[in-house]
């Protein structure tokens, strides 16, 4: 199977009436010019925010109707405009799959998994009722799913569900496939099984990956597209491109996976902020942790691992209060008022009240507490925020931004012990440096206690004083 | 809507002379069995049901949203107290809910009024509670709570800018529904008494008359079904709205 995308561009429809020429308008992306096939996989790398899914939403023809594109997609020969967006959805499930970015969100919610995987037999690849179901409880043993079979996607943790969508996608054996970033929001070992995976249909499929992972880009070698705000910056052979003299570009990717630059304040007060003793939490009869203790000091950051769903997030929401053990003893100290103990989410686009601007948010925060509103000022020259980004509300912000002026709203609190769930794990490389490196700081500077809730581990090891692996409660039956 | 001001002619004010009659210059839409002028009669009841509708669709726009809200916060008990009463209401049919009040006291607004707004707040009840509850156990509403922010502000912030959109759609659905069942039931006698103009009970007044003056019976048919209609069309172009998001 041999792919080859020709001047394929993206352009917005604003201004349309303004000016008249495509080539007038400035485009969003491209363009591109690339090809792919079964033998030399192509990995396309970049920025959040420089049009990767874009392109995966051009070849799929998916685009939003507001944006024209422009270029051919050549498969074995055959011409394909990508403007036509019909012709390109006819390939679907028979030439061209895709491995949609929150996976979560693809899986049908009212269906078992094993139904989910059925259909495709059924209805892509004709196959009887019998035959489909065999093979749906293959799939899903060969990726270690078979637990699964009679959950519904919200009983999956995330790792689950992407390898549910994974076998969807993959067992009708298309011959062209396009994963839109396999590995996010993903835990090692989640990412090491999925990789196992890719590798094994790479060698029957032409594999399109988009990603931000450098790690994932080089295990998955053939070429390698980097696409810089929109343009193609390069298109050469993975192992070539990460040899010395490697891009400015890339070189500045690889220095965001090194750990922080942080300088400890050493003789900071080891008093204790909080403590919790064999604690047990049970939800509808199920035991999620079991034993635990912990005790948080001020200035110490704790580091909480644990593959998913082993109740990374449940502790992390027991520490906060937000949930009562079901067993054991948890004793905050005095010094640390209610308000003191905060949390910032996995998802920094959930936590803004929509389609209000933040700013009117932040002014609600400003006179409950009595804070000056240039302390917010302040702070977001701090945290290298706009001021003119105030005045839009989240629908419009990137997660980067978003996860900053989460950062900030706790910060203005003062509190004593920030719980980080996940923070960064739906943000780039870059991103999610500066906010650990925000975190930290603020952790030695104000003698907080931080809790930080990963899977990314290797960045953080280094800096935790305390390290918390949680591991699978075994529940009797 | 504006007949009071163009015509000095009353609802009632029959002329036995001119019974029937086809539309003319002085009478624009003609005249029914007892000589009344349909369009006097027409804007009449098209202002009751509007005004029957405004007024069932606040109230119950209040009521419904309010016990959702409640519901929705107070979980437990108390949800399931709430649900169980809404959900034995929910089991009769609308209207025999509105023929059962109707018939307590015949011929009264008020009654009536009050019945329409009991079976419109089950539908926001229903629906809102389950926006309700989803948006009360999202990580926005958790974090306003851990920043120290009370049950008015999440009101504020979150729970109204969010369910707007829902509540409109449902306030439209709800009017259209309104108009329906008060004419429903002016329809088989229970609602409105005569002399009073209103859209059931002039279908059913002019019923007889459909051989000679089929003109008089369609036009309180079309002007219920143009409102109702426009009144969908109004609630279904915000559900696009919605999608559209």
């Amino acid at each position: 199977m041999q792919l080859k995308i020709d001047k394929l561009t993206i352009y917005s429809d604003e201004n349309l009436t303004t000016r008249a020429h495509l080539s007038d308008r400035r485009a969003l992306l491209g363009p591109l010019n690339f090809s792919f096939s079964d033998q030399e996989p192509v990995t396309v790398l970049g920025h959040t925010g420089a049009g990767k899914s874009l392109l995966a939403q051009a070849l799929m023809g998916t685009l939003a109707v507001n944006l024209t594109v422009t270029g051919t997609l050549t498969i074995n020969g055959r011409i394909f405009d990508l403007a036509d967006r019909k012709k390109l959805q006819a390939l679907w499930g028979k030439t061209l799959v895709l491995l949609p970015q929150e996976p979560w969100n693809a899986l049908n919610p009212l269906k078992k998994a094993a139904s989910q995987i059925i259909e495709v037999g059924r209805f892509v690849l004709n196959q009887d009722k019998q035959t489909a179901s065999k093979q749906s409880i293959q799939r899903l043993a060969t990726l270690s799913l078979m637990d699964c079979q009679n959950k519904y996607p919200h009983q999956l943790s995330g790792g689950m569900a992407q390898r549910l969508t994974y076998a969807i996608i993959s067992c009708a054996n298309t011959p062209v496939m396009i994963l839109d970033e396999p590995s996010k929001g993903l835990d090692k070992t989640a990412v090491e099984q999925l990789f196992k995976q890719i590798k094994h249909t790479s060698q029957q499929a032409a594999l399109l990956t988009i990603t931000h992972d450098l790690a994932l880009c080089q295990r998955l070698g053939g070429k390698l597209l980097i696409i810089q705000q929109g343009r193609q910056l390069a298109f050469a052979q993975t192992k070539q491109l990460f040899t010395c003299p490697r891009l400015p570009y890339l070189e500045q990717l690889i220095a965001a996976t090194k750990p922080p630059s942080i300088h400890k304040k050493f003789g900071s007060v080891n008093e204790v902020l909080l403590e919790m003793k064999d604690i047990q939490y049970s939800i509808s009869g199920k035991t999620i942790l079991n034993n635990v203790n912990l005790t948080l000091k001020c200035a110490q950051i704790t580091l909480i691992q644990g593959i998913s769903g082993v109740g990374k997030s449940t502790l992390g929401d027991l520490i906060c209060g937000l949930k009562r053990p079901s067993r054991g003893h948890r004793s905050v100290d005095n010094q640390v008022g209610k308000l003191e103990i905060q949390k910032i989410y996995q998802e920094p686009t959930a936590v803004f009240a929509p389609g209000i601007p933040l700013k009117l948010l932040f002014k609600d925060v400003c006179k409950l507490h009595q804070i000056k509103f240039s302390s917010v000022l302040n702070g977001m020259e701090k945290l290298k925020l706009d001021v003119s980004l105030l005045q839009r509300d989240k629908s419009s912000l990137s997660g980067g931004e978003l996860q900053r002026f989460a950062l900030l709203r706790v910060f203005l609190l003062k509190p004593k012990i920030i719980v980080a769930d996940e923070v960064t794990s739906r943000l780039d490389e870059c991103h999610s440096r500066t906010i650990l490196e925000l975190l930290i700081n603020y952790c030695y500077e104000q003698n907080a206690a931080l809790v930080i809730i990963s899977h990314q581990t290797e960045q953080i090891v280094t800096l935790a004083d305390q390290i918390i692996s949680l591991k699978p409660v075994l529940n009797k039956r | 809507m504006t007949q009071p001001v163009i015509q000095q002619q009353t609802v009632g004010s029959q002329d036995l002379n001119k019974i029937l009659n086809t539309p003319s210059f002085e009478q624009p839409l003609g005249t029914d069995q007892y000589g009344r002028s349909m369009y006097v009669r027409l804007a009449a009841g098209l202002r009751l049901s509007f005004w029957l509708a405004g007024l069932s669709v606040v109230t119950s726009c209040i009521i419904g949203t309010g016990l959702a809200i409640f519901a929705a916060w107070c979980r437990g008990r108390t949800e399931t107290l709430l649900d169980a009463l809404i959900n034995s209401l929910m089991a009769l049919p609308g209207l025999i809910l509105v023929l059962l009040f109707a018939a307590v006291i015949p011929g009264s607004f008020v009654m009536i009024y009050l019945a329409i707004s009991i079976v419109l707040s089950l539908e926001y009840y229903r629906v809102i509670k389950a926006s309700s509850k989803a948006i009360l156990n999202s990580p926005a509403v958790e974090s306003s709570q851990l920043l120290g922010f009370n049950h008015v502000y999440i009101l504020k912030r979150h729970l109204l800018p969010e369910l707007k959109p829902s509540l409109f759609t449902l306030s439209a659905y709800g009017a259209a529904n309104a108009i329906l069942m008060m004419a429903s039931i002016g329809f088989v006698y229970v609602g409105l008494k005569p002399p009073t103009a209103e859209l059931g009970l002039m279908i059913v007044e002019l019923f007889p008359y459909y051989e000679e003056a089929p003109w008089l019976l369609c036009q309180p048919l079309v002007v219920l079904f143009t409102v109702v209609l426009s009144l969908n069309l109004l609630a279904g172009k915000n559900n696009h709205a919605i999608e559209n998001r």
